[in-house]
């Protein structure tokens, strides 16, 4: 019977909606975060629930992870540094490869099961859509800097599957596609959608990277926690990869308008066009990106109920109500 | 005043030539390895050399590795495992991905240069040939140990040009083909070089992996040792990735036919397929693995010479004096 739940990285985006999640059905979760991009903010909703206990440390750190990890049925592992340019690629790296090692060692010695929060960076460039998880990684050169996200995701696949293979520990790892929705990160970090609505809040030209015609499949924070908690609690889940995600692709042009209009309804959007060569050293974009959920449904019984359109509209709610209440809560 | 070269790896194959040739050169050379796959043999007679010092040790040894780099002024980092399907995977992505992690500490501390031995395997699967240093990484599923070897190189560029932009360390990456020539291991190690000269010599069967229509690029040592040589000349080429490689691509089952007779077997020989499910589970292999060497062509002046079969029967002759002893 499973009942106690490591979330790490809970104070992030996914992490505070799983936390959240897992405490409504009854869970006792232990939330750990070191706070470097997450907000306890976040949490504020389960933060004195008696099934709720937050540790503020650091997923790299062997004797903490040790010791809460002893009595864990499972442990999420969302912690990870994401866009090498926000802080840098070793950082990326160093977090990203050595959280997850932590992670899997602590199950090794616990035999609590292990969820790992991959990408769906880690298709790449790879041009055969959509992805299912059988395809190709499709990486370029190690000169553009945002490939190391994707290769330290890989690199923790990879000790995923050889720690489930040499020490039998019951892993599942999860490719998430793009999520969004109430209580998402305010800058970049948090993806395009996010500072669209911040702009079109303000009226200000929403700025587009590249030609805007790249696509992706953003996906609902409530769609991202599903699928989560399906993967958690199925008997089936272990030593499997699954896509989750939503298939609706749109571009990111698009979407921009999709946003303008919900915000401010038939007006002409603004747009300010960004070349990637103003991009801090080289760059590379990825132009599609859709994911095959077919195994998701199959064996997860999952599939993604909110639409583009419904997700926007909710999360830009929460978005005017948390800027308009005082900038405080963007710091 | 000459250089001193760090070489870890050592008293493998490529650290071992690489030695001898800076040591004729009049570089210093501090040699570091564990001997968990070098060989003692390939280090016994650099030992004569008073510019030649050797350190038995681990890479992940951060602190044995700041005390014999004093004085070191290029670190040139080879240690590694590969082939995973022979062993412990989990030990060959630690030791490939910390053992980089640990090089770079050191460089930085020094505030010296570090030259990082990657592989073609780097390129995969990558259906455009041949690969230039721009050419996309493409590998398979993580669920095959096939590619853990790659990825724990591909995530070790990418921390050689984290440590360039976060600690000024200048990197160099070095992108090898299969490398043979004496001094090289008779197994699968070290290649098919040695596995078909071993049984060529023998006249038994050749073992071949797959249907043997894979195509390679190969190198001969002197021209792998050649490329590394004119990137420690070359300080200006620091923060590049070059292709070190051969213009000598070959089918497998080619190689095995053309070692059969350079050995001086008249008949043909027997090979023995082996099937991939056979190997290990989940393993892909790549078809073709060509390199495109205009890069270090126009930056190192960099040109292979030696030919595939005057390359082989210098091998087949070391081999020969080998098996003798």
């Amino acid at each position: 019977m499973m009942r106690n739940i490591l979330v790490t990285g809970a104070a992030g985006f996914i992490g505070s909606h799983l936390s959240e999640a897992l405490v409504r059905k009854g869970y006792q979760v232990t939330g750990l975060d070191n706070l470097s991009y997450g907000r306890i903010e976040n949490l504020a909703p389960i933060l004195a629930h008696p099934s709720f206990q937050f540790i503020q440390g650091d997923v790299r750190d062997v004797d903490l992870l040790r010791t809460i990890g002893r009595s864990m049925d499972a442990i999420l592992h969302l912690a990870a540094f994401k866009i090498p340019r926000y802080s840098n690629a070793l950082e990326t790296l160093n977090v990203n490869s050595k959280g997850i090692e932590n992670v899997l060692n602590v199950s090794v010695a616990s035999g609590c099961r292990v969820i790992f929060a991959s990408t769906s960076d880690v298709y790449g460039k790879n041009p055969n859509l959509p992805y299912s998880e059988k395809n190709d990684f499709y990486m370029g050169s190690p000169q553009i800097r945002r490939w190391s996200y994707a290769i330290s995701k890989i690199l923790g696949e990879h000790l995923c599957f050889l720690y489930h293979k040499e020490h039998g520990v019951r892993v599942t790892i999860l490719r998430y596609f793009g999520s969004y929705g109430p209580k998402q990160n305010l800058t970049w970090w948090g993806g395009p959608q996010s500072i669209f609505i911040d702009c079109a809040l303000k009226d200000a030209p929403m700025p587009i990277h590249g030609d805007g015609l790249q696509t992706r499949s953003f996906t609902y924070i409530g769609d991202t926690t599903e699928g989560t908690m399906r993967a958690l609690e199925s008997e089936d889940a272990s030593g499997k990869v699954f896509n989750i995600g939503s298939t609706e692709e749109t571009t990111i042009l698009d979407l921009g308008k999709k946003v303008w209009r919900l915000v401010r309804g038939p007006e002409e959007p603004r747009i300010e066009y960004i070349p990637y060569r103003q991009f801090p050293g080289r760059y590379e974009d990825v132009r599609r990106r859709v994911p095959d959920i077919g195994l998701a449904k199959e064996i997860l019984g999952f599939s993604p109920k909110v639409s583009l359109s419904e997700g926007l509209t909710q999360t830009i709610e929460w978005q005017r109500s948390v800027t308009t209440s005082g900038g405080a809560l963007l710091g | 005043m000459m250089k001193t070269v760090l070489i870890t790896g050592g008293a493998g194959f490529l650290g071992s030539h690489l030695s001898r040739h800076l040591l004729h050169k009049g570089f210093k050379v501090v040699s570091v390895d564990d001997f968990s796959h070098g060989d003692r043999n390939n280090v016994t007679g650099l030992r004569d050399f008073p510019q030649f010092s050797f350190h038995e040790g681990d890479v992940l040894d951060r602190e044995f590795l700041i005390n014999v780099s004093e004085g070191a002024d290029i670190l040139v980092h080879f240690a590694s495992y590969k082939i995973p399907r022979e062993g412990n995977a989990l030990k060959a992505v630690e030791v490939n991905t910390k053992g980089t992690e640990t090089v770079l500490e050191v460089a930085r501390e020094r505030k010296i240069r570090m030259l990082f031995g990657s592989t073609d395997d780097v390129y995969g699967k990558n259906p455009e040939l041949p690969f230039s240093e721009e050419s996309a990484l493409v590998i398979g599923s993580s669920k095959s140990v096939r590619w853990s070897d790659a990825i724990s190189k591909m995530y070790s560029e990418q921390l050689c040009f984290a440590y360039q932009d976060a600690y000024e360390v200048p990197i160099n990456i070095l992108r090898f083909s299969i490398i043979y020539g004496p001094w090289q291991r008779g197994d699968w190690w070290g290649g098919p070089q040695g596995v078909f000269i071993e049984k060529a010599l023998k006249k038994e069967p050749i073992p071949i992996h797959g249907d043997g229509l894979q195509v390679r690029n190969f190198t001969y040592i002197s021209d792998a040792v050649e490329g590394v040589l004119k990137v420690i000349d070359k300080e200006e080429v620091r923060g590049e990735v070059l292709n070190i490689g051969s213009f000598e691509h070959v089918r497998i089952l080619d190689l095995a036919y053309q070692i059969w007779h350079l050995v001086g077997n008249s008949e043909k020989p027997d090979i023995e397929f082996i099937d991939y499910p056979d190997l290990c589970q989940d393993y892909e292999d790549v078809r073709v693995r060509d390199l495109d060497l205009t890069k270090a062509r126009c930056l190192l002046d960099y040109a292979p010479k030696m030919g595939m079969e005057e390359g082989l029967k210098r091998t087949i002759d070391w081999f020969r004096s080998c098996s003798k002893r």
